[in-house]
């Protein structure tokens, strides 16, 4: 513990050069920026820049990349908010509540909020990071392709009704977000499915551009046809601005949660970041007073998700830094990173490159204080953004979320699949479906399904193997029992009803 | 009344003119006088920051000064690369000179298992080769089984009973590992993933008892003891581990690699390619150049264009022959009908 401090120490000391400091700048801004604009995802943002990190030293050059990575985090929940248009893909479920609450005049709070819990979550996962990595990558190994699909699984069952109007309508979301998730090359056989002889739906669909669509173009259309009632929000004080007492209150147990939650799930491979919010999100309704505020506008629903997917992004360094293993894609663009500088992680990386090991480690202590610094001061003017008439910022919305999903892949389908899927979601969520459910659906059936190819091959074909193996077998009769007492009620109303006629 | 029909119009209006900024115009140049004479565009059917994306980069570094022009980067990715490739043989000006492309091993085995939509050695014009990387057995450090012979005698004594991971039905690993068993009589349960990352993770947790990968994948692993690496499918041993046995060697005529090589349209100009098979081959074997390319953990295996095409040429017989021995054509087939 005591050499750990030093080593950090030491760390810092690397840290405060002015190369060092001003690759860190550079890096959360950038990240910022990215999580902001929706469609730039953080790893597309990485690749971008890495040839500019090409004549940097190591040090500098880790800690740029890593600042784009965790920076992301902050900026994702500034669109989501304003104009319920997901700036990344672990930003999704904030539209829920946050843009909820931007409507009522509090997107101050809202956006405030999310960068405090980023902050609190970030650091402390860092402190997760710096002091147990070797064994948390150890117990990560733990979980193979069983123990993803176990998991994945359970989150189906608790994630399924995550809004809470209509149970056989959530389900019926969740299974076209599966069906959507199906469509382009599986990644394990190589072959191409529901593409309809378009090459460019083999890389299947991104999932930003599908949450741009179901929530932004979704919002965007409404705005459009429906009548807009006047709102005027005049001119807001900076009291208003920022969380009230009460708001602080209610977010402290979110945030430290969504930070536990985050950070466990940030462990696992795939769409971790995502997974976190959802799950902070569902466990902030289950625990909650009031869950009837929740799509309201509850600010614990903002607090939980955006502490999460930091935590969440932290977590990803464990693997990455102590094993040498990317976990999520924007964690192989940071080992391409490393690379290309000569430097491989995993674990000899502590021993042989101690400097850029720590420095990058303190750097990231310092980088989340600059992003909470850099990002406070902005509430302000992203929350006056919102005075700007529906018919002048909508417009402009439709065109940055456009160019968004152009810039995603550089290719014009996925233009055409935001309209599409823009417009299919405007007429379902008129009929009470929501969107969450198909967001759940989708980020979840890759995993389902590779995890389950996999699984039963290891498993040598049999079901039995799999409820039996420890980890993955206590993680499906879980799932199994939730199931269950899930039904339950229902069932049981059924029986005594039928007794009555 | 009026705003709301304004703003319908603004997004319109707004939304057409992104559709039409997008839509790319490119027309055909067909001199070959004072070839090149503006720059040439890389199609790279990859994301950013992979191996062939960091390979055409590098590349494109010394282009001014070995071909006179730059090259400029474009990343299509998905699909394997089918996604990439497919755009770049159906744009008008792919055979012009002014467009190549990558062509890799995948490129190579896809038309075989007919899950793409054209048969890229046909499309297109191979003009160099520039990195190979081999393929190797690793298990984990904990594993029963120190050399490739322990492995071959315990799959002998139980069929089927070894699980090897491979980065997805079909792909060079899969076909590699297939030959081996071929080769050595034994028979190995494959467990497909998705990714080489995915299958190391597995094999890093010992969720399976043999990765067959990419060499640059677990080299490092191998260095400091983490997998123990058992055999290389190729030919010749590796600088920094000389002591990991090649299947060659063994007697098993296993010799596979990934391969990253260059194209471009099959109807392009033979001079040109005469100009573009020069340039690369000098860029590619540019001392400094090379140094670059060993920091990202690739190293230089050239061939030209003539050369390159031949290879590929064999490499398809060859593979078309192993994936219909192995019933991994079998495989794939069952899953599309």
């Amino acid at each position: 513990m005591l050499e750990t401090f030093s080593a950090l120490f030491d760390g810092f000391a690397v840290c405060f050069s002015l190369e060092n400091i001003f690759a860190c700048i550079a890096g959360v801004l950038v990240g910022t920026l990215t999580g902001v604009l929706p469609g730039i995802g953080v790893t597309g943002a990485m690749a971008l820049l890495l040839p500019l990190t090409y004549g940097m030293d190591a040090t500098p050059a880790t800690i740029l990349f890593a600042g784009i990575y965790y920076g992301a985090m902050y900026g994702g929940s500034t669109t989501s908010i304003l104009v319920n248009l997901p700036g990344e893909a672990a930003s999704v479920i904030t539209c829920l509540d946050g843009n909820a609450m931007a409507k009522k005049g509090r997107a101050g709070a809202a956006l405030s909020i999310a960068a405090i819990g980023s902050f609190i979550a970030g650091t402390i996962g860092l402190v997760g990071l710096t002091f147990f990595a070797p064994v948390l990558a150890d117990a990560a190994l733990k979980f193979g392709p069983p123990e993803y699909f176990a998991i994945a699984m359970l989150g189906l069952v608790l994630l399924t009704n995550l809004t809470g109007k209509n149970a056989l309508k959530s389900f019926l979301m969740v299974l076209v977000g599966l069906m959507l998730s199906t469509i382009g090359v599986d990644s394990v056989s190589g072959i191409s499915r529901l593409t309809f002889g378009i090459p460019s739906l083999m890389r299947g669909l991104e999932f930003g551009v599908v949450a741009m669509a179901v929530f932004g173009i979704n919002d965007l259309f409404g705005t459009l046809v429906e009548p807009q009632e006047k709102k005027e929000i005049g001119h807001v004080t900076l009291r208003e601005l920022y969380p009230t007492r009460d708001e602080m209150k209610r977010s402290v147990g979110p945030i430290l949660r969504g930070t536990l939650i985050g950070f466990l799930i940030g462990l696992m491979p795939g769409p971790a970041g995502t997974l976190a919010s959802f799950s902070s999100y569902s466990v902030e309704k289950k625990l909650s007073k009031h869950p009837e505020q929740f799509g309201q506008g509850a600010i614990e629903g903002v607090a939980g998700p955006e502490s999460s997917n930091n935590a969440a992004s932290s977590a990803a360094m464990v693997p990455l830094l102590s094993l040498g293993l990317p976990f999520a894609p924007p964690a192989a663009m940071l080992l391409t990173g490393f690379i290309v500088h000569g430097i491989t992680p995993g674990p000899t990386l502590i021993t042989q490159h101690p400097d850029v090991f720590w420095g990058l480690i303190a750097s990231m202590y310092i980088g989340n204080v600059f992003l909470v610094i850099i990002n406070l001061p902005f509430v302000g003017v992203w929350a006056s953004m919102l005075r700007t008439p529906a018919n002048i910022l909508m417009p402009i919305v439709m065109v940055i979320t456009m160019t968004g999903a152009f810039a995603t892949n550089n290719s014009v389908t996925d233009m055409v699949v935001l309209l599409i899927l823009g417009v299919f979601a405007y007429f379902v969520a008129k009929y009470g479906y929501s969107m969450a459910p198909l967001a759940v659906g989708i980020v979840l059936g890759s995993t389902i399904e590779t995890g389950l190819t996999q699984g039963m091959i290891i498993c040598e074909g049999s079901v039995w193997k799999m409820m039996t193996r420890p980890l993955s077998g206590t993680i499906l009769w879980l799932a199994l029992l939730l199931v269950a007492a899930t039904l339950f009620k229902p069932v049981k109303k059924l029986l005594i009803n039928s007794k009555d006629d | 009344m009026w705003k709301k029909t304004l703003a319908m119009t603004l997004v319109l209006a707004m939304t057409a003119a992104a559709a039409a900024g997008c839509s790319s115009a490119g027309t055909a140049s067909g001199d070959s006088s004072d070839y090149p004479s503006k720059e040439i565009e890389w199609l790279v059917p990859y994301t950013a920051g992979g191996s062939s994306d960091q390979m055409a980069r590098l590349i494109a570094k010394y282009s001014k000064q070995y071909l006179g022009v730059d090259i400029i980067i474009e990343n299509v990715g998905g699909g394997g690369g089918n996604v990439g490739l497919s755009q770049f043989v159906t744009d008008p000006s792919a055979s012009d000179g002014y467009n190549i492309t990558c062509f890799n091993t995948t490129a190579n085995l896809q038309p075989i298992y007919g899950t793409c939509e054209y048969d890229w050695l046909e499309e297109l014009e191979p003009l160099a080769l520039c990195v190979s990387i081999p393929i190797a057995i690793a298990v984990p450090k904990d594993s029963p089984f120190n050399t490739i012979e322990d492995l071959i005698e315990y799959a002998k004594a139980n069929p089927g009973d070894i699980q090897y991971g491979h980065a997805g039905i079909g792909s060079i690993t899969n076909v590699a590992a297939e030959q081996f068993c071929l080769e050595a009589g034994i028979q190995m349960t494959a467990v497909p993933f998705g990714s080489g990352a995915d299958a190391l993770t597995a094999i890093m947790g010992s969720q399976i008892d043999v990765d067959v990968a990419s060499l640059s994948e677990v080299l490092s692993y191998g260095e400091t003891g983490e997998l123990k690496l058992l055999a290389l499918c190729t030919d010749t041993t590796i600088e920094t581990m000389p002591e990991v046995p090649t299947l060659v060697s063994k007697g098993y005529n296993v010799d596979q690699k990934v391969t990253q090589g260059i194209a471009t349209g099959k109807d392009t100009d033979a001079e040109m390619v005469a100009v573009l098979d020069e340039g690369l081959g000098k860029i590619i074997n540019d001392e400094n150049f090379i140094a670059e390319l060993k920091d990202y953990g690739m190293d230089v295996d050239y061939m030209n264009a003539a050369d390159f095409s031949t290879f590929l040429q064999e490499q398809r017989e060859e593979f078309t022959q192993v994936v219909t021995d192995s019933g991994i054509l079998e495989q794939v087939q069952a899953q599309t009908n």
